[in-house]
Order: structure tokens, then sequence, then C-alpha cells
């Protein structure tokens, strides 16, 4: 028997050359130094490496010398017996030995498989050197940062919007929809700032008077005879004509769904923390200033003179002499709902 | 293809290297498209945005609600819309009236003009909720914008000295052939001398994370080790680790000047990690804000 030592090489044009070089004696060295008998010409291997010997011809003892082992089949060894009929792949640093028997001799193959270093490995130009090799694809985080902003404010508040329908009062703690508060609610209001629903009770729909009568039971009666009992038709009558941006808006509000002349249209909420904006003057000014002719022009009885300006373009306050409040005389703005009480 | 991103350039494999001379020649053409036409048009709107909202008042107070604020709002979502469409439109180009030139320059000037439009839109009540969340990410995706322009007209040059006349690959291809040079005289070396050595090879030039790319910092750069590790050796061959010293300050030197040309790219890329993800999460702020308002009515 003898150690036969296999290279293969391969050419330019990716034909394979086996040579085949028999190696003298029962033992033989392994090593990065000129001096062994296989030169491995490779930094991960010592220059004393290894001895690889046969007692009987058949079986191959392969003993690491220098604190370095080799690795056989996933493991790393100082010391290993292999039965050549049955072969075996050993590797050392960058390069691999396979042990093999053919007719009488062992061969020995050994063979470059790890690039030489790290920088020789092929690369995908395009990707290695863009930024793209280091991050997260931006798609994967398009979706990712979509999808948070969804479930938090849309899929979550209409969440808790839900769970909450036909419940009177809300329990304390945080609700989803609050992501969708446009702005603080007023001083009054602000107990319901946890409780959408308190005002906005179905969705889609605007805010119907009926979310403010149920707590502003009769307030706007004792306050208002004309505004509490005139029909919204004539409410609507009453309003100025409408300018450009106006009828906009009246196009939009018609397009979605948002009737005309609830109480939410002059008692604005969320305007900020604080007392609710007082209707400013100009708002009565809007109906006052030219309404009568408005008004008899939609087919309303009227009994209220035009008022332009509190200040400035007011009617005289007629006195109103009531019934049931005898002792008390008082004038009576009819438009505004103002009572003052007259010194008679 | 006299195009002008320096991104569409460095994506193409096979034309990476050629096209990134083009981008240092044409990385101002968009700004300047058609004599900034796209720059006045935006200009305009935003004075006239301007100027009417000081002259219309809307009562009790301005917000994205009264007639005004439905105007805005309705523009600034379709401008929303349509820049993100840039994405899409990027990738099917034609030689048409609408050149990928006009098409960014125009995405520029009026993705600035959202500043104007989205802001005066809120009629300045801003708060803690969906609708300031939506106006946030929007001024991101436009400052990250901002930034993006920036770079790609001052960066390229620098990538240029950087290069001096070397294309990517060749700068790759330098340190393959110290690596490979370094093999060779490093054999006979002793173990602990190779083991630094060998270190330096094993370590993928393209190693390290967002940090080393954007910094330029490699403080566990197994190279630099070796150098140490071999300057402080004694005994052995020492005629031969003079020789490896040698080949690892040559390589440290190409190291450093493919990690600095790493760095420039990074930096011309790294806005688009903030564009683009934020660009979705606006568009789902923007659904939310819509939606939400119409469901609370
Ligand atoms: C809210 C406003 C904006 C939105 C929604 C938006 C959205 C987008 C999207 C989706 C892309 C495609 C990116 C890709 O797929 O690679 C893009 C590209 C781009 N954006 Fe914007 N953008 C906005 C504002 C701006 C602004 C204000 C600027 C500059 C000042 C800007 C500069 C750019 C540039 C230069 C690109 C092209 C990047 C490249 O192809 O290399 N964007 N934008």
């Amino acid at each position: 028997m003898s150690f036969i030592l296999r290279r293969i090489s391969t050419t330019k044009t990716g034909k394979q050359i086996v040579r085949d070089q028999p190696l003298p004696g029962a033992s033989i060295t392994l090593g990065r130094d000129g001096g062994n008998t296989i030169h491995v010409a490779d930094l991960a291997v010592n220059p004393q490496h290894a001895t690889i010997s046969s007692a009987d011809g058949r079986h191959v003892r392969v003993q690491a010398s220098e604190g370095l082992g080799f690795d056989l089949n996933g493991r790393t060894l100082d010391t290993a017996d292999i039965d050549s009929a049955a072969g075996a792949e050993l590797r050392f640093g960058g390069h691999r030995l396979t042990i093999a028997r053919e007719g009488e001799n062992i061969i020995l193959l050994v063979e470059r498989i790890d690039e030489l270093s790290q920088s020789s490995k092929d690369v995908d130009e395009a990707r290695a050197f863009s930024l793209a090799a280091v991050m997260p694809g931006r798609r994967m985080g398009a979706w990712a940062f979509a999808l948070v902003v969804l479930l938090a404010f849309l899929v979550g508040p209409i969440w808790a919007w839900h769970s909450y329908r036909g419940v009177d009062v809300r329990p304390q703690g945080y609700h989803a929809d609050k992501a969708w508060l446009s702005g603080p609610l007023s001083s009054a209001h602000a107990s319901l700032k946890n409780d959408c629903q308190a005002c906005h009770v179905d969705a889609f729909v605007a805010v119907t008077d009926k979310a403010c009568v149920g707590c502003h039971t009769g307030e706007h009666k004792a306050m208002s005879a004309s505004h509490a009992d005139a029909s919204t038709a004539m409410l609507l009558a009453a309003r100025h004509p409408p300018g450009v941006g106006e009828k906009v808006l009246a196009g939009f509000a018609k397009a979605f769904n948002k009737p005309q002349g609830r109480c939410v249209e002059c008692h604005t909420e969320h305007e900020g923390a604080g007392p609710m904006p007082p209707t400013p003057q100009k708002f009565c000014a809007d109906c006052h200033d030219g309404m009568a002719a408005r008004l008899k022009a939609a087919g309303f009885k009227v009994d209220v003179a035009d008022a332009g300006d509190f200040g400035t373009a007011h009617p005289e306050f007629r006195p109103l002499v009531r019934a049931r409040r005898a002792p008390n005389r008082r004038a009576r703005c009819p438009a505004r709902g103002h009572w003052s009480i007259m010194t008679a | 293809m006299a195009s002008l991103f320096p991104r569409r350039l460095l994506g193409r494999r096979n034309r990476a290297t050629q096209t990134e001379r083009v981008r240092e020649r044409k990385h101002e053409g968009f700004l300047r498209y058609a004599n900034f036409r796209w720059a006045k048009i935006s200009g305009g709107l935003c004075l006239l945005v301007i100027t009417s909202y000081a002259l219309i008042d809307v009562t009790p107070r301005a917000n994205g609600g009264s007639w005004y604020g439905y105007t805005l709002g309705t523009i600034g979502a379709g401008l929303i819309l349509w820049l993100t469409a840039l994405g899409y439109r990027k990738r099917k180009m034609t030689r048409d009236a609408w050149s990928l030139k006009a098409w960014t320059s125009a995405h520029v000037y009026l993705g600035l003009s959202l500043v104007v439009i989205g802001t005066w839109h809120t009629g300045f009540q801003l708060g803690w909720n969906v609708h300031t969340l939506a106006w946030a990410l929007m001024m991101l995706v436009i400052l990250s914008g901002l930034y993006g322009v920036i770079v790609y007209a001052t960066l390229p040059a620098a990538l240029s000295n950087n290069r001096d006349e070397m294309t990517q690959m060749q700068m790759l291809e330098a340190i393959r052939a110290f690596d490979r040079q370094l093999h060779a005289a490093a054999q006979p070396l002793s173990p602990e001398d190779t083991a630094p050595v060998l270190a330096s090879l094993d370590e993928d030039p393209f190693a390290g994370g967002i940090r080393a790319r954007l910094t330029g910092r490699y403080p566990k750069d197994a190279t630099a080790a070796a150098l140490r590790a071999l300057s402080l050796a004694h005994g052995g061959n020492a005629d031969a680790r003079q020789k490896v010293i040698g080949l690892l300050s040559q390589k440290e030197a190409a190291l450093a000047r493919l990690r600095a040309h790493l760095r420039i790219r990074a930096m011309l890329e790294i806005w688009l990690y903030v564009h683009v993800p934020l660009t979705f999460a606006l568009i789902a702020a923007l659904s939310a804000h819509i939606i939400s308002v119409f469901f609370y009515w």
C-alpha cells in the first residue's frame, strides 16, 4: 500500500486536471511549512499541523500536533481513526482533506474550499455598496409604519366607538377615539372629553340637536322663545344670502350629509378650553340684518324688526308684559332673548 | 439617457460605475428645470394661500373645517397623493414632455409648497391628535426631501474626490489584491503572528452596520488591529513580518477609501429611509384624519 496525494486543478476553460503523486512511507506530515510532505499554503493551517499514518494499509490515523485540531463531521478533534474504505472528509483551515480508498491505495485529496479572504468573495455590486445592504427594506418599513398608524388612529377609535354604542356613560380610562379630538372642549363640556359619543352618537351622522337637548332641557326655551320655537325652515330662511365661500361649504355639507340649522352651527365646540366662544355679534346680524324681508319672502309671519348691529342699528326695546310674571316688568330684546329689567 | 438621479443610477449593477460619472455632472438639472418653472408656480401658490388667508375672515376661528380649510385640505391631500405617485412614475420612465426631470422638479417644488398649504389648512391649531400627527408626518417627509435635495447637490463632489478616478469595484479589487499578497507574504510567519493577519483576511470589507456606514468609524477593524499587533511582535521571521506590516498599512489605506465611499453613499441614501416609509405613514394618518372628520361629523 501507499498514500497517494491527489491534486485537482481547474484550467481557465473550466477543464479539471487530476494529478496523482505517490507519497513515500507509512507516515506523512501536513502543514504550512514547506518541509511537510503535504504542503498546504493556508494561513489558517499551522506550520506543522498534523501527522497521517496507517499501520495496516487500510485504517488511517490522523493526529494533530500543534494545538489547532481539524474538523471531522462538524466536530473539532485532535485525533481520528478512519477506515479509508468508508472514506472521510477532514477540514484544515480553509482546505478540505478527503480520504478514500482506490484499490490498494489510500487517496488523499487536498482542495481549497474557502475563499482566500472575505474580500475575494463575489459581491452584488448594486447591493453591497448601497445602504440597502445594512438597512431593512424601505417597503417593509413603509407597510409597518402605515399599519401601526392605521391600527392606532383608525381601527382603535372606531373600535372604541363601537364598544360603547348605546352606553350612557363611558367608564374612566383611555379611549382610543380621544386621538380624534380636534381641539379642547369648552369648560362647560370639559367633563365629556373622554366620551366623544355623548355628542357624536352615530357614525357619519352630524351632531344632532337631540344630543344637545338631552342635557340642555329647556334652557333655550326660557331664553328665547323665538329661536327655540322657530322651525328649522324659518331659521334657515332668516339667514343672510350666502357668499361664495358659504355656497361652497353648503355644497360640502349637502354632499356629506351635514344638515343646516343645528344648534352646533352657532354654538361651536372644540374651539379651545375655557368658556365656549360667545356666538359673535356678527352672527346675530348674519340673520337679523334685512331678515324681515327674507322671512316675508319665504312666507313667514314677521313680528321682529331688523337689527344690523347691537349697538348702532338696533330697534328700540319694547316693553313686554308677561301675565304670569306680573310683579316684574321686563323689557326684552325679542330677537336675542336678552332680558333687561326695566325700572319703570 | 441624460438622467438626473443618483439613486436610479446607482441602482443598476452593470451600469453603476459608468453612470456614477453622469451623476456628478447632472445633479442640478431638476432644480433649474425650465428656468425654475415649478419654483415659480409653487411660490405663486404659497403667496395666494397666505394672502387669501389674511383677507378671508373665517368665523368664529380659522380651522380646517371652514370652507377655506376644506379647500386647502382637498388641495393638500391631492398633492400628497400625486407626489407619492412619483415613486411609481420613476419605475417607468418615458421621454415625453413629462420627463423624469420635469416630474422631479414639480415634485420638489410642489412638495415644498405643502408646508404652506398644510400648515395654513390647520389654521395653526395643533394638538396631540391624529390631525396633528398627519401634519407632523407631512413636515418630516418634506424635511427629509429637503435634506435629499441638499445632499444631491453637495455630496457628489465629495464622492468624486474620494474616488480619484477609481470605480467602486476597483476599490474593492485593490483590497482583494492586497489580501492575496498578504496571504503569500505571511506564509513564513509564526502561528502567533499569522492569527492577526488571518483576522484581517477574514474581515468583510462591507461589514459594519448603519452606524459604521454613516460615521465611517470602524473601531473593531481587524486590519488596524493586525498592524498594531505585528508592530509590537518580536522574534520569528522579522523580515517577513516587516513585509506583512507594509502590506497591512497599504490595505488599511485602501479600506479607508472604500469606507469613505460607503459613508458618502450612505448619506446620499439615508433620507430615502425616512422619506418613503413616512410617506406611507402619512397617507395612513391622512386617511384616518379624513375618515375621523366624517365619522364624528
Ligand atoms: C408630503 C410631501 C411629499 C411626499 C408625499 C413625497 C413622496 C415621495 C415618494 C413616494 C418618493 C418616491 C421615492 C422612491 O420610491 O424611491 C419621493 C421621491 C423624492 N422626493 Fe419626495 N415627497 C414629498 C415631498 C418632497 C419634498 C418637499 C422634496 C424636496 C425638497 C422631495 C424630494 C424628493 C426627491 C428628490 C425624490 C427622488 C428620490 C430619488 O429618486 O432619488 N420630496 N417622494
